[in-house]
């Protein structure tokens, strides 16, 4: 296997990153973004990067019944596979280190105009400190049914950052999905580790991409992430999110619509328990004619939990024929729980279908009674509601990942039970 | 009766007018501790008053100005007069009202409302009540109907249970300046069970150029009253900018309603920048019935703080943004008690570049329990230059909540254009009609004299809209 490569250009990122982040401060609640989330009493000075993982030496495996599979362990790739028929049409699929040796010009461009972009700290002290990550390119007319699976086993130490990056890019009419999880960071004490990552989409035009996260780090974990999308000429992008983990989430899915035509759907779940912080955004710009989105956002707010939705629909004046919808719901599931819900339109062109929709409840008394009055025990009752209240969007993900997200669901609330 | 001919006035409103400008004291332009001072001697205050002011002028200084919100980088503070005394006496009669005053009233058509509905009205010119009236009957229920300076005078222990308690000078800088140098507003209170049954009208207008306006409205409900207050605006049309920032209290006390009405129709020159709250106790029921149509920039979240178990507090809001206008509303709902319920419901209409925004917050303090919240707002964009926000904002920190919000955004439809232009009408018709009906819940809830007035400012509004 090849040495770990680090290009001049790469280095010359790092320390233009480097600048960036040192000339700007952390966001303060003074900034409508991170309003409801105060970073002032989070240490982040005391955070250190993780210390550089080995080069990738990924074991060969047997991708079995996925396209392709790689594994990070504590920020080294430990396995990689890609099935027979993906190798065959030309997929690539490779760890950072590996991907920059062959495809230098696309990840040159991805982390340029990622830093160019970068509004918050966060975004610079990702490429400053940019650890590990994946690739996954499908070349222009390649259809690939089975999932791509990127597995994040985050580090253990404590106070340690890891920065990963996932980048893909799809060729024009090429379709792909891909399920990526962030686990890990769950023994490192009370200061926990931070993961600060940044998925990067290409979706060309014509093409299709189903992209699902599934963040189940440790509970003193801190978890920033920022996914950029730029979804092109008759595209479609799914993109899923299930958040679970994490004593502080704070995440932005932002979607371009940058091609007549285009369609994206934005669709997540989440579970905030007891003494989490989670605080969620997604923005749906659109900057091309006739393009469509939607964002459908569930969650559950447990007592002692603390979650934060905001939504934000962008017209550009160009953008005629836009028909874009927002869905925030919340169900609260117990006393001192908080929950806030900020869906908001930013309108600038008169050829609009645009809304918006919000509600905030509790489980219903009735349908509580109706369920213990055919035995079930109360506890088995809430269950079965709140599984009930994420099955219907988890309907829309991958087979696997809906099973994983509601298993986890189970879970937690048997924890919280 | 003397019949009135409104569109005729309306449509000369539309040129602006102004008559001489006569104030018979007024003070520099620009703002300190003098300036502070002369008001407060001028009015005769007492000592606790003036530190007030000053209390206020100090916090003013000191908070920054909104970072969001309407563009306001073209307000200077410093280029306005800040205090206008139109006349010496306060006018016990209507008769005793300046001839210039009187027909700048008439054309907007106060006489002629007052003689007919009406039960009391006091009109604002420039900063102070010139010309004010309660009948008989009011008179003997108790209900008390004047102005800020005189309750001040003559009710001094109902003015310092209740002033500043509902929006302390420290709210934000608007309120803070409005605390410093306010002059005129209505004081209202209403005894224990009282139900005043005809609205309680004021008529303020501007007529200094380049001068902020700062009433003072204060209105008190007491236990299972009922009072229905109606504000309207309309100004001259100036070339320089004008400030307009009222700050607009109501206590509701147990048992009671008070119903808000505003229609705003400032010329568009004024920037309107008002702090309008409500406190609702237990059981009471409070309304703001909120139009903005004129002014250049508009910042006004009508806000109803619910503290008492049963409260009830609604918000109906209509803007209009057109040319060079930004109407930035919306409204506020902040659950304090459990067994409380709100409901807000927003239309705004953007044409020729307008932009009209929706800003809200719908809040439930913890450990509540049954507290039920809608919150409604629809959107019109009539030209592909204007544009139309929605930022609401809803913090929910109890768990026994029912909360739902909607908002849409559309423009008039092609089908529904077709099929009233199919029906023999112009597009021009077709479009107010469709206008006029996208409102039409809203204009409901008007007395139907300002339903009437609301609907002739829409046509003129809409006048050259298509084509």
């Amino acid at each position: 296997m090849a040495p770990s490569v680090h290009p001049a250009w790469l280095d010359a990122l790092r320390a233009q990153a480097r600048q960036k982040f040192d000339a700007m401060a952390w966001p303060t609640p003074s900034e409508e973004e991170w309003r409801r989330t105060d970073l002032r009493t989070v240490p982040l000075a005391s955070y250190a990067p993780a210390k550089e993982a080995a080069p990738a030496c990924p074991h060969d495996v047997d991708p079995e019944k996925a396209a392709g599979v790689i594994r990070f362990e504590s920020g080294r790739c430990t396995s990689l596979g890609l099935s027979a028929e993906a190798q065959l049409k030309g997929v690539r699929f490779l760890p950072l280190d590996l991907a920059l040796e062959h495809f230098e010009a696309p990840l040159h461009s991805f982390y340029h105009t990622g830093l160019e972009e970068a509004d918050n700290r966060f975004l610079a002290w990702h490429f400053a400190w940019l650890s590990h990550g994946a690739f996954l390119w499908v070349p222009a007319g390649v259809e690939i049914a089975e999932p791509f699976f990127i597995d994040f086993e985050e580090t253990e130490v404590s106070a340690a950052v890891s920065s990963p990056h996932v980048a893909v890019i799809l060729g024009e009419g090429a379709h792909a999905s891909v399920v990526q999880r962030f686990a890990g960071m769950t023994g490192a004490g009370p200061t926990g580790g931070l993961c600060n990552a940044v998925v990067d989409l290409q979706v060309s035009p014509a093409a299709g991409l189903q992209y699902c996260e599934i963040q189940e780090l440790g509970g003193s974990a801190l978890y920033f992430r920022h996914a950029r999308a730029r979804v092109g000429r008759d595209a479609s992008l799914r993109h899923f999110e299930a958040q679970f983990g994490a004593r502080l989430a704070k995440t932005r899915v932002e979607c371009s619509l940058e091609g007549s035509g285009a369609d994206a759907m934005l669709d997540g779940v989440y579970y905030c328990g007891s003494g989490q912080h989670m605080d969620l955004r997604t923005v749906q710009n659109h900057r091309a004619t006739k393009a469509t989105s939607r964002a459908y956002y569930k969650g559950a707010v447990a007592a002692g939990g603390r979650s934060i939705y905001q939504g934000l629909i962008d017209v550009a004046p160009g953008a005629a024929g836009t028909d874009a919808y927002l869905t925030n719901k919340n169900l609260i599931l117990g006393e001192g729980a908080r929950s806030d819900s900020i869906p908001t339109l930013r309108i600038g062109n008169n050829d609009v279908k645009c809304s918006h929709g919000s509600t905030t409840g509790k489980l219903s008394e009735e349908e509580l009674f109706y369920l213990e009055s055919r035995g079930l025990s109360r506890a088995e009752a809430r269950e079965m509601l709140v599984v009930g209240y994420f099955e219907d969007l988890l309907t829309r993900a991958p087979e696997r990942y809906r099973d994983d997200a509601l298993a986890k669901i189970k879970g937690l609330l048997s924890i919280a039970a | 009766m003397k019949q009135q001919s409104p569109v005729v006035e309306i449509a000369e409103y539309e040129h602006g007018y102004h008559f001489p400008d006569e104030s018979v004291f007024k003070t520099r332009k620009g703002l300190d501790e003098g300036i502070v001072n002369a008001i407060s001697h001028r009015k005769g205050e007492p000592e606790w008053m003036l530190q007030y002011r000053l209390r206020a002028l100090a916090a003013f200084r000191k908070k920054s100005m909104p970072n969001w919100g309407a563009d306001l980088s073209a307000l200077n503070f410093d280029d306005l007069y800040y205090y206008a005394r139109p006349q010496e006496q306060q006018s016990r009669r209507w008769e005793d009202v300046p001839a210039n005053i009187k027909e700048t009233f008439e054309r907007i058509g106060i006489p002629e409302a007052e003689r007919k509905f009406l039960a009391g009205v006091g009109a604002q010119y420039d900063s102070e009540m010139v010309y004010h009236s309660i009948k008989e009957e009011l008179s003997k229920k108790g209900v008390i109907f004047t102005d800020p300076e005189t309750a001040i005078r003559d009710y001094p222990d109902l003015v310092k249970q209740y002033f500043g308690t509902v929006i302390p000078y420290l709210d934000n800088k608007f309120a803070a300046l409005n605390s410093a140098v306010w002059s005129g507003g209505s004081f209202v209170y209403v005894p224990k069970g009282v139900k005043v049954d005809v609205p309680l009208q004021a008529y303020f207008r501007i007529n200094a150029r380049s001068f902020g306006q700062f009433e003072r409205t204060l209105i008190i409900a007491d236990e299972g009253s009922f009072v229905h207050y109606i504000e309207g605006c309309t100004a001259p049309v100036y070339a320089t900018e004008s400030l307009h920032s009222a700050v607009v209290e109501i206590i509701a006390l147990p048992g009671a309603r008070v119903r808000y009405t505003t229609i705003q129709n400032w010329s568009n020159d004024v920037y309107n920048l008002v702090t309008k709250r409500a406190v609702a106790h237990k059981d009471a029921i409070v309304e703001w019935v909120d139009g903005n149509i004129g002014a250049k920039r508009t910042m006004k979240y009508p806000s109803i703080y619910l503290v008492g178990e049963g409260a009830h507090g609604e918000v109906l809001s209509i803007a209009f943004a057109g040319k060079g206008q930004e109407q930035d509303t919306g409204a506020k709902a902040v659950h304090a008690a459990s067994h409380t319920s709100s409901v807000v419901t927003a239309k705004s209409i953007s044409r020729g570049g307008g932009i009209s925004t929706y800003r809200g917050l719908l809040k439930v303090n913890e450990g509540l329990h049954d507290v039920r919240s809608r919150v409604v707002c629809d959107a019109l964009i009539l030209d592909e230059h204007s544009r139309s926000n929605t930022f609401p904002y809803m913090e929910i920190n109890s768990d026994d909540v029912s909360i739902e919000h909607e908002a849409r955004v559309s423009r008039i439809s092609e089908e529904q254009l077709f099929y009233l232009m199919s029906r023999g009408m112009t597009e021009q018709e077709a479009s107010l009609m469709i206008v006029s009906g996208f409102l039409d819940p809203l204009v409901k809830q008007l007395p139907m004299e300002y339903a009437v007035e609301l609907n002739r400012l829409i046509e003129l509004e809409m006048e050259g809209t298509v084509g």
